[in-house]
């Protein structure tokens, strides 16, 4: 039987689907029973999901300072 | 409003590749953030800013041989990740993948009780909506200090993995380490914001 902290580690590959066919039933059983680590897995899942939704967009000044460099860069036309 | 596919879309990737501004500009806007939290990762934060702008001078360069055969995002990774390196030459810096050096993870380890069970176990999350968005909430502000406080190297594998969404081989492919290695971070970053996030559910504080 695996242990709350054990689950914990195989978490994220029992999220991606990764885990062998044994350790993935392991994990399921634990899960049944214990919710707690079902509470875990749950919002590490939806942490993960959050992760991509960042916004990362560059500003107007920063884009505008990147072209001017390129542009500043931009060997003669042949 | 720039959408998350239009790096797929192949019609703006002909005009990238022909040296349209207006595709190219698009491209920064998608990607400078990005590169710079990388290249914050391998070189610090006094020259990242340097180093990633003349990875956009090399990206012009070489884009019309690029042959998309990565993804375009994997692809200014690896310029960025090169010029880094380039710099880290000079300096003899270099990522460290140390496994000891387990940075803000001991909070999650702390969690668990000798026999492996909780001892105190996650609280329920409140203020995410089932839906689950992040935009205009201060949890996002709160995942954003949160990321900001992990170690570099971890920051940087979850950068690469959970909001670039790169695949682990290209991760390993880039920074030139294991796969374990990768993975090892990654647990310990999600793990680490995971505590935090915890922690700003139960208490209000971040
Ligand atoms: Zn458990």
């Amino acid at each position: 039987m695996l242990s709350c902290k054990e689950v914990t580690e195989h978490a994220d590959e029992y999220l991606a689907q990764e885990l062998p066919l044994s350790r993935r039933i392991g994990v399921g059983l634990h899960l049944m029973m214990c919710k707690h680590c079902r509470r875990y897995v749950k919002q590490l899942r939806w942490l993960i999901g959050a992760f991509g939704e960042l916004p990362r967009q560059a500003s107007d000044e920063e884009v505008s300072e990147v072209m001017s460099r390129v542009k500043g860069r931009k060997p003669p036309a042949a | 409003m720039l959408l998350k596919k239009t790096t797929d879309d192949e019609a703006w990737l002909e005009r990238l590749q022909a040296g349209d501004e207006a595709a190219f500009s698009d491209m920064v806007r998608m990607h400078h953030r990005r590169m710079l939290i990388v290249a914050r990762s391998m070189v610090g934060e006094a020259i990242a800013e340097e180093v990633v702008q003349e990875a956009w001078v090399s990206v012009f360069n070489a884009l019309p041989r690029f042959e998309r055969r990565s993804s375009l995002k994997t692809w200014l990774m690896r310029i960025v990740v090169n010029e880094a390196r380039m710099r880290l030459r000079h300096e003899s810096r270099w990522v460290h993948f140390d496994d000891d050096d387990t940075g803000g993870f001991e909070g999650f380890l702390n969690r668990f009780a000798s026999d492996g069970s909780w001892q105190a176990p996650p609280v329920v999350w409140t203020t995410h909506g089932p839906e689950g968005t992040l935009t205009g909430h201060e949890l996002a502000d709160c995942l954003d200090k949160t990321l900001d406080q992990l170690k570099q190297n971890q920051r940087m594998v979850l950068e690469l993995r959970d909001v670039d969404g790169l695949e682990f081989s290209e991760i390993c492919n880039l920074l030139n380490v294991s796969e374990s290695n990768v993975r090892v971070l990654l647990h310990r970053a999600r793990a680490t914001v995971f505590t935090m996030i915890d922690h700003f559910e139960g208490t209000g504080e971040c």
